[in-house]
């Protein structure tokens, strides 16, 4: 059978853009100039004459035939701020952020959408602009949802441990800041969807760029008011997500398009649109206390992270639950006695909050990772000693920290060792040393991280949802459906191995079905893929291979321990007359002669069909309550060279060593590496949300909202541990998020390095050139 | 204030594409109602999807790219012309280039990827006259001149005085730019040229620089330093000349040249970079060019 590698470079991908349906109608947004504004007028008349102009649904149409959209995270608990603004997938009345839309044009093709798109018009009253979380948080600020006391969301409280006694302990208490830029991830593809009500079943079905089809058809159901059962959702093959394709929003207009027309609606959007109107994340800031005895223990830590959540989330709550692992992860892989923290959520007049790589894990795992570099300056430790003094050891394991996590297990100090094996940093230091007297700044930075995978919380719609079917086709051939969607993240492939290394059929039969609705399950967010979905797959292909052994053994007239299965052939002890391929073993078990040759035992116990379907449930979480089952690994050594009269940051050395636990597939892991490393080096060096006063948003394109090209990627030079997972089915860890956490912690930590001749704390990002520029000029003079 | 709107449709485009130099100038002369002249479209399509340029339904656009003369790189009477729909990736691998005037390709080496200069020209990019235009520095410290011609005749200037604002030139209506010469550097001359961007690829410059001289280890005896996204439209920067010629090339009169530089430009703040970042960045770039040219003069 064809991989999904080969289809794809062959040009042969069907992505959401690339559907086609008879009488297919295409559909266009048209957004708000302003960033809060009521809207006075709406007058679509000009743009409803233009010829090939089906209609055009506006925000009241959209109240009128909707609901609001669903609640998908709820907390509450006494001390804690939690709300939830009723939002539809289109306003009536008010706008809340540029390029909000309220209305969309649907037309015979899309160009003639797009014209008539223009030729709407719209009055608005503009209204006072909450341009960030600070300003937000003011008394009297201007307020976004009038129903709201003011403009903070979410406000957790969480004591872990025992800070007081931490910092009654502390040698000295460090006082420590930091605070990250609004990014977005970008995927290569928008989103995008095709919708089609059918009026005479009353079902919705929808094909597009979904992430997570089973969520997304209970939130799009709910948003339209249809019986759940009666809509399909469809992943097609998708460009890249992130967790930026969980949404369940302007989906619904599309839908309700396709209601309203009777036609198949198709909305494609272009990467401006999904800049501009797209979830964003990070735009954070931490104020701390860390506390430290002299030899370089780790106490505790009192410090609170304020977010600019933007509006309410289109995935209501999903914005606000990212506080909570922002919240638990500054633990990381240390001993800590206890900590102190809060998470503050404010909304503002800009693009709203979802699920970007990272999710709150990267943030409070960058700051922490600063802080102990910090810490180790101050003390006159290596950022390699102070780790060392405090890692969770080898032999801890199952170690629970006191965020609640139970960390499945892990050799810290030697991934950290072997980086320090990939890279000489004494070396470097030397050459540091050397390069300071001629005016060259080398800086080396270190990080080591965690991550956890596999969410599970709950209250909310990721409480650990998950399906998997494996089976065995007549002709031999194995399919596999999963809650897996494949993302580009190799979730097919990983599939593919996990089924043919079980059942020992050959990885070229084995076909990964596109994920749709009909299998239950939360999708790939969270790294959960390798944890959840592939448990769930691999248990599933378990049971199977058991029943192959059962039917083969009594094919064979044998013993199921008799039964060899490999490369596709089913044999009988060292007996090469008792051999039987997939095809002809499926033969006999479905037709010739088909279950009635089957032992009756098989068929009174109703397990005559060769499909297994099975879930899965991380075995730590039940009981100790830990949100997330597996923990990977990484050590990230960065070496980079600053340029202190222009501002230049060049990445010399970048070495990598990750524990994800069994390795599925070396390629998918060094895959997700590479990608996460070099996003994480966007956020760290380059990519920043830039809103004026006004809330406009500065950088709309690909010209102006840089990441890094080729170019800009250094060599990644990647090692590896195994350290299985005693918590999943397979050993394997999720890992997805490890590399961009990684990532931008040691770069940022890498420039500080270089620049501390200097005195400068590097405590905000992007590091970008003018920025570090602006930092030396306004250090202390000339180098201290 | 417009609608927020990703991307917006094209007009209905009534396409001409003469094949023969007359036929152009007598297309353009003798075209009704609105056109535009038009060759690799990078900066033409991008603008009305983007908003920023709206035109009604059936507006001409005059492709050049049939007009063999006007493509092409030759070497005549020591000057090099280049013709003014040279492809960038033309540019790159000419081997006139590549020996004569390396400044050009190095520039043209760090404009846009490889897919955009496979269809941006150099006409193009100047006659955009975007402050930032990278073709622009270059050219103008090799002292080039541009030329275009009308149905009823042709004209030269230099490229000093072919810009008049963003987006603005001295080419009247109804005339194509035809080609960009300079005159051939000898062996006395160097010439360097570097650009910063908020990262290194694929990126709008911030800053651009580009330095000439021709001398010796011993004495400067001419000197040019232009610079772009300093100003509203590249600019030869011509009050650093005194402090260089006729000097010794040694670090202080480099530096007091690259400060006298940064001192005479008024760069703004924009979405990009401050006013004070350039200033910054102009006097480093142009001192460390101005010791890249002394060392190749050595």
């Amino acid at each position: 059978m064809e991989s999904r590698e080969h289809r794809l470079i062959s040009g042969r991908g069907q992505y959401a853009d690339d559907l086609d349906f008879p009488g297919m109608a295409h559909l266009v947004f048209v957004g708000s100039p302003h960033a809060h504004a009521r809207i006075v007028r709406l007058d679509v008349a000009e743009a409803e004459a233009v010829p090939g102009v089906i209609r055009v649904i506006t925000g009241a149409d959209v109240v009128e035939h909707t609901h609001p959209l669903p609640v998908q995270a709820n907390f509450t608990s006494p001390g804690w701020t939690w709300r939830l603004a009723e939002v539809y997938a289109m306003p009536a009345d008010k706008v809340r952020w540029h390029g909000e839309p309220v209305a969309a044009v649907v037309a015979e093709d899309e160009r003639t959408a797009r014209i008539a798109a223009d030729k709407i018009q719209v009055e608005y009253d503009p209204l006072p602009v909450v341009a960030g979380a600070e300003d937000a948080l003011k008394p009297n600020a201007p307020k976004l949802y009038d129903d709201w006391p003011d403009n903070k969301q979410v406000h957790l409280k969480f004591d872990f441990g025992d800070p007081d006694a931490a910092f009654k302990e502390a040698d000295r208490v460090i006082t420590v800041s930091n605070r990250e830029g609004r990014v977005t991830g970008l995927p290569i593809e928008g989103r995008g969807c095709v919708g089609h009500y059918d009026r005479g079943k009353g079902t919705l079905t929808m094909w597009g760029a979904f992430q997570t089809p089973y969520l997304q058809r209970h939130n799009i159901a709910a948003a339209m008011g249809l019986p759940e059962a009666r809509v399909s959702i469809n992943a097609v093959d998708i460009g890249g997500a992130f967790g930026l394709k969980i949404h369940a929003w302007k989906e619904n207009v599309v839908a309700l398009a396709s209601k309203l027309t009777g036609r198949y609606v198709k909305w494609f959007e272009p990467q401006r649109d999904f800049i501009v109107t797209g979830p964003h994340q990070r735009d954070v800031s931490w104020q701390g206390e860390v506390a430290v005895k002299n030899d370089g223990t780790l106490l505790g830590l009192r410090a609170t992270v304020t977010h600019d959540l933007g509006v309410e989330s289109t995935q209501k709550g999903i914005a606000a639950l990212s506080i909570f692992p922002a919240c638990s992860s500054p633990c990381n892989m240390y001993r800590w006695k206890g900590m102190h923290i809060e998470g503050i959520g404010a909304v503002t007049n800009k693009s709203f909050y979802c699920a970007y790589r990272g999710y709150g894990k990267d943030k409070g795992i960058k700051f922490i990772e600063a802080v102990i570099n910090r810490v180790a300056r101050e003390l006159n430790m290596t950022p390699e000693a102070i780790r060392f003094k405090n890692f969770i050891q080898p032999d801890e394991f199952p170690f629970k920290a006191i965020n609640n996590y139970v960390l499945d297990n892990g050799d810290y100090p030697g991934t950290l060792n072997r980086a320090l094996e990939m890279v000489d940093v004494d070396k470097w230091r030397a050459e540091q040393e050397k390069g300071r007297a001629g005016g060259r700044h080398i800086g080396i930075g270190i990080v080591t991280s965690i991550e956890p995978a596999g969410v599970a919380v709950p209250n909310c719609q990721m409480g650990g949802l998950t399906q998997a079917r494996v089976a065995i086709c007549p002709d031999g051939t194995v399919e596999v459906d999963s809650d897996r969607t494949e993302i580009g993240q190799g979730s097919e492939i990983s599939h593919v191995n996990i089924v043919s290394g079980i059942l020992g059929c050959k990885k070229e039969d084995v076909y990964v079905r596109p994920v749709t609705s009909e299998t239950i399950g939360q999708g790939p967010l969270s790294s959960r893929g390798a944890v959840w979905p592939a448990s769930a797959v691999a248990k599933a292909a378990k049971q199977l291979r058991a029943k192959v052994d059962r039917f083969a053994a009594s094919m064979f007239d044998a013993t199921v321990d008799d039964i060899r299965i490999a490369d596709g052939v089913i044999g009988c002890g060292k007996d090469t007359e008792k051999q039987l391929t997939f095809a002809e073993f499926a033969n006999k078990a479905f037709f010739f002669p088909g279950p009635r040759r089957l032992p009756k035992e098989v068929l009174l116990e109703h397990e005559q069909l060769l499909s297994v379907t099975t879930t899965w449930y991380s075995p730590s979480t039940p009981e100790s309550g830990s949100s997330y089952t597996t923990f990977c690994t990484s050590a990230d050594i960065a070496v980079v060279e600053v340029d202190t009269e222009t501002g230049v940051t060049k990445i010399l050395k970048y070495a990598h060593v990750h524990d994800a636990g069994t390795v599925i597939s070396k390629k998918v892991i060094d895959g997700q590496i590479h990608g996460g490393i070099v996003q994480g080096i966007g956020e760290a060096l380059m990519e920043e949300l830039k809103y004026d006063r006004n809330g406009q948003l500065l950088n709309t394109s690909f010209a102006e909202y840089l990441i890094p090209t080729a170019v800009e990627a250094p060599v990644i030079e990647i090692a590896h541990l195994v350290t299985p997972s005693p918590f999943s089915e397979t050993g394997a860890k999720g890992m997805g998020e490890a590399p961009i956490i990684g990532s931008k912690a040691v770069i940022l930590t890498a420039v500080e390095d270089a620049l501390s001749p200097f005195g400068i704390l590097v405590e905000d990002s992007p590091a970008s050139p003018e920025r570090v520029r602006a930092w030396v000029n306004g250090s202390k003079g000339d180098e201290q | 204030m417009n609608q927020f709107i990703g991307s917006r449709a094209l007009p209905d485009l009534v396409y001409h594409r003469p094949g023969t130099m007359d036929d152009l100038l007598g297309l353009v002369k003798g075209i009704e109602g609105e056109y535009r002249v038009v060759a690799g479209c990078t900066d033409f399509i991008p603008a009305i999807r983007g908003g920023k340029w709206r035109f009604a339904d059936g507006i001409n656009v005059v492709d050049i790219r049939g007009v063999k003369a006007l493509s092409g790189i030759r070497e005549e009477k020591g000057e090099i012309v280049m013709g003014a729909a040279t492809r960038l990736s033309d540019i790159l691998v000419s081997p006139v280039i590549r020996e004569k005037a390396p400044v050009l390709a190095d520039a043209v080496s760090q404009m846009a990827s490889p897919q955009v200069r496979n269809t941006a020209t150099v006409g193009g990019n100047l006659c955009m006259a975007s402050p930032a235009a990278d073709t622009a520095p270059p050219l103008l410290v090799l002292d080039a001149k541009v030329a275009w011609r009308t149905a009823d005749g042709e004209e030269t200037t230099p490229l000093n005085k072919f810009f008049l604002g963003p987006g603005a030139t001295v080419l009247p209506p109804r005339s194509v730019l035809t080609e960009i010469r300079f005159p051939a550097p000898g062996p006395d001359e160097a010439a360097r040229r570097t650009r910063m961007g908020q990262r290194t690829a694929f990126v709008c410059s911030i800053i651009s620089v580009a330095v000439w001289l021709r001398g010796g280890p011993e004495k400067i005896e001419a000197a040019r330093i232009a610079m772009g996204a300093v100003a509203p439209t590249p600019i030869l920067i011509t009050a650093a000349e005194s402090v260089l010629i006729g000097k010794k090339p040694n670090e202080a009169t480099l530096a007091e040249a690259a400060k006298t530089a940064a001192s005479n430009i008024a760069p703004i703040d924009d979405l990009r970079a401050t006013a004070d970042y350039r200033k910054s960045l102009a006097e480093t770039l142009t001192r460390r060019l101005l010791a890249a040219c002394v060392g190749d003069l050595a």
